[in-house]
């Protein structure tokens, strides 16, 4: 109901600006010197810097041209300024009830905002073990990529600290057990998706403390291909 | 003062004016952009236009309402009120791009009319502060600057002399006193916008300096005024009020009296006094505190000339102001109640020759916009404002910049279109997992359409068969995304082992790794800004794209932390066989959602129990 109204709102300021165009057209080439004989052999730049105005105040415009017979018969230009006093009266009222309204709003805007706690999640914390301590760092050819194996004494983790954006766009990365393989073993395992720079760290499977492992890098958006391996040793 | 309109009477003034006024804008965009490049290169086009051009508006908003009273206060300010409207109109483009950016970035390609969207994203929110105070933050600031805007529009739109002419002077002035309602809707905008997500301190202080400086220099302008209505003269001779005395009046200065409630302008020429309304016809400037040049009284504001005998303008000029029978009685000065008619010639009355005038070196040299030169000492002043402004302004944008939220991360490879390939599943969430060869396991690209909306009708029932398509990749902190910009290029890869199959018909989606029950308090996003799409894709200023996209089909997330404090979104669905149930008009307010949280594939999905609002409530 509302989105209907706003659209009928918005369906007459669309007419209103359009006859007010088709008004200020012949108004700012025309009309306007009857209005006002200076407008006579105004420039262009004039005609075309008071037209957004003619489209906004057509219906007044309209009217004073009709008014006004011909541009001979114009009466001289002696409406002045309401007083000086009223015209005070009336700044200082507006400026009153801003200065009233204005800190009311704004201070209560600042008071009320919310400011509530979002929840941490601990299962997804890709964090590195609490108490697990470094084995053995290396890093991958043509990545920019330090990979450190972690244990806690129970689980493995491989910890990637990565300097710089990949140049791939998805690079995922996988484990499998066994010595550097061609391509992808099919009982590889999938540990994530790389980005950087940032710091990530990713669970091993508990099989990766038992048997030396490779960690492959696969770009999966267009070609697949392998971007990186590094054998994973305890030393 | 021309005969005939042009767009702008330039002249020497003029043009230094519009280059002070360039020069600082290009200071501003130079110190903002440098602070943006090296703190928040990640920061987009879009975004940066927004922010600096609404930085820039507010500032010039600030500068266009101090500079009146500033004049009032000291005179020496009257050279930056000269061409104030370039200023205004100025401040009204900036005000304008901000707009457009704002609504085409934050409304534009989704399921609504962008401008029905800007007024009705989150309808409901402008009445709920009825229900509880505390939802006035969430009130849709949106609406208070396109108010704003409209009447900046009207502003800028009547600027031109031929408006003040053919409006008339009073309808003239009342529309332009407007900006006090714009300023104040401005100000509702920011703090009820923007100022919801951004907690640097340095805002509201800014901003609360800000308004105490325009209020402010009000009040001591207004004050000052005051003072001058308050020397009523009472004393009478024959219907003449007693206006002061003619020990007071300098040569060719004007001096403003009130007489019967209306000041007027006294000025002493050639011997003779002569009395004039104060209200210049132009733009109602204070005739009494301009000065004679050229035997014309001249306005201290735009140098609008009148001949004091007859207040009319010199030819071609038409402008006409009231001129008052004046009489000299005993060295007192007295003023007729009424004006004289329109355009009649006052022949002044002569000052007694037996009076020594006081021959005083005119404390300040005069200023008018239309010569070329300034004399010297108003020159150097305004040299020194204009060096002050120089170091304030880009400080300030330099500051702005620096305390700013940071923009969210992550990548929208706009215009770059990739070719995926993988299997297509519908539920929990349209993904597709795309599997190195061979591997267990696979990741998986969460789907979206082009612009506000959700996957394209084309991957219905295609649930667990194999696709290739093109798209556009988003990704953040390696949650991947698929813009299916490009729905026609979407084809099931054949089987060539089995050509009479239509397609794979790959097995059942990997079965998630239940993490338990819980219940989570995050804001709710939507997805595709927050994985890439918008920075910023969070708080109040992104709520109404983020309602947009959400209705359009984005996926929902709850956005939380993990122990690490990195941000994660835990995708939303429903329970097993229903669909998620939740008020998407509550996009980035702060939820509590209860349900059970698994892993796809390494992917968080919270199956929604229940929701309600977040521990402030509604």
């Amino acid at each position: 109901m509302f989105e209907t109204i706003v659209g009928y709102f918005w369906s007459v300021v669309l007419v209103y600006a359009i006859a007010g165009f088709l008004f200020g057209v012949p108004f700012v080439s025309f009309w306007s010197r009857r209005l006002d004989p200076a407008a006579h052999g105004g420039s262009w730049g004039f005609r075309l810097t008071i037209l957004p105005g003619v489209v906004a105040l057509w219906p007044l415009l309209f009217v004073k041209t009709l008014r006004s017979k011909s541009a001979r018969q114009t009466p001289p230009d002696t409406e002045g300024f309401c007083s000086a006093g009223a015209l005070r009266r009336m700044h200082g009222a507006a400026f009153l009830a801003i200065v009233v309204l204005v800190p009311v709003i704004c201070g209560a805007a600042l008071l009320i905002r919310p400011n509530e706690k979002q929840s941490v999640v601990a299962q997804l914390s890709p964090a590195a073990f609490a108490e697990s301590v470094p084995l053995a760092s290396s890093r991958p050819d043509n990545l920019p990529v330090e990979v450190t194996l972690r244990t806690d004494g129970r689980h493995f983790q491989v910890q990637l600290d990565i300097a710089r954006p990949l140049e791939e766009p998805v690079v995922a990365l996988y484990w499998s057990a066994g010595h550097l393989p061609d391509g992808v073993p099919s009982d590889a395992v999938f540990l994530g998706s790389v980005w950087g720079p940032t710091r990530l760290a990713f669970s091993l499977p508990d099989e990766a403390g038992k048997t030396p492992g490779v960690l492959t890098f696969i770009a999966l958006v267009g070609e697949q291909r392998v971007v990186g391996t590094l054998p994973l040793n305890r030393r | 003062m021309s005969l005939a309109y042009r767009a702008v009477g330039w002249n020497r003034q003029k043009r230094i004016y519009d280059l002070v006024i360039g020069g600082l804008l290009l200071a501003a965009l130079a110190a903002y952009s440098l602070t943006i490049f090296l703190l928040e290169p990640a920061t987009t086009a879009e975004t940066f236009v927004i922010r600096f051009t609404a930085i820039a508006a507010v500032v010039l908003l600030h500068v266009i309402l101090v500079i009146g009273p500033l004049a009032r206060l000291d005179p020496r300010f009257l050279p930056i009120l000269y061409n104030r409207r370039h200023l205004g109109v100025t401040m009204f483009f900036l005000a304008l791009v901000h707009g457009v950016f704002a609504i085409v970035q934050f409304h534009a390609l989704g399921n609504r009319n962008p401008l029905v969207s800007v007024l009705t994203a989150y309808r409901h929110d402008y009445l709920s502060v009825f229900s509880n105070p505390r939802n006035l933050a969430h009130f849709p600031f949106e609406a208070l600057g396109l108010a704003a805007l409209g009447i900046l529009f009207l502003m800028a739109a009547t600027s031109h002399d031929f408006w003040l002419k053919n409006l008339g002077a009073s309808l003239w002035k009342a529309l332009h006193m407007l900006v006090y309602a714009a300023y104040a809707l401005v100000l509702a905008h920011i703090f009820l916008g923007a100022l919801q997500s951004e907690r640097s301190i340095v805002f509201p202080v800014v901003l609360g300096l800000g308004f105490a400086g325009v209020a402010g220099l009000h009040l001591a302008a207004f004050t000052k005024e005051r003072k001058v209505d308050r020397m009523r003269n009472e004393a009478t001779n024959a219907g003449f009020v007693r206006a002061g005395r003619c020990a007071d009046m300098e040569p060719d200065c004007g001096k403003v009296v009130v007489v019967s409630e209306e000041r007027l302008a006294l000025f002493l020429h050639e011997g003779k006094l002569f009395a004039l309304s104060n209200v210049c016809r132009h733009q109602g400037g204070p005739l009494g505190e301009g000065r004679i040049v050229n035997g014309c009284l001249t306005c201290p504001w735009h140098g609008y000339q009148y001949r004091v005998e007859d207040g009319c303008s010199p030819p071609p000029f038409t402008e006409v102001v009231f001129t008052y029978a004046v009489r000299v009685i005993g060295g007192d000065i007295y003023v007729s109640r009424a004006p004289l008619p329109l355009g009649t010639k006052s022949e002044g009355a002569a000052v007694d020759g037996k009076l020594t005038m006081p021959s005083k070196e005119h404390p300040l040299e005069f200023y008018i916009g239309w010569k070329a030169n300034s004399p010297a000492r108003l020159g150097k002043h305004s040299m020194k404002v204009v060096g002050a402004l120089l170091i304030a302004v880009p400080l300030l944008f330099f500051v702005v910049a620096r305390v700013q939220n940071p923009v969210d991360s992550g990548g929208f490879e706009f215009g770059v279109e990739r070719t995926f390939e993988g299997v297509l599943y519908e539920t929990p969430l349209p993904l597709l997992q795309v599997s190195a060869s061979n591997a267990s396991a696979a990741a998986n690209f969460l789907l979206v359409g082009y612009g506000k909306y959700g996957p394209p009708d084309v991957i219905r029932g295609k649930n667990g068969q194999k696709v290739r398509f093109s798209g556009s990749l988003i990704q953040r902190n390696g949650v991947a995304m698929i813009e299916m910009n490009r729905p026609d290029s979407l084809e099931v890869v054949v089987n060539k082992e089995r050509p009479s199959s239509t397609a794979y018909q790959v097995s059942k989606p990997p079965l998630p790794v239940s993490l338990g029950k819980g219940t989570f308090v995050g804001e709710l996003v939507d997805t595709k800004c927050f994985f890439g799409v918008m920075r910023p894709a969070t708080g109040k200023v992104h709520r109404a794209c983020a309602i947009r996209c959400l209705s359009g089909g984005a996926p929902p997330g709850l956005l939380v932390y993990d122990a690490g404090g990195n941000t994660v979104v835990l995708l939303l669905a429903g329970l097993q066989g229903k669909k998620l149930d939740i008020d998407i008009e509550l996009a980035a307010r702060t939820l509590e959602v209860e349900g059970d949280l698994e892993l796809h594939n390494g992917m968080p999905i919270l199956r929604v129990e229940r929701w309600r609002f977040g521990p402030e409530g509604r």
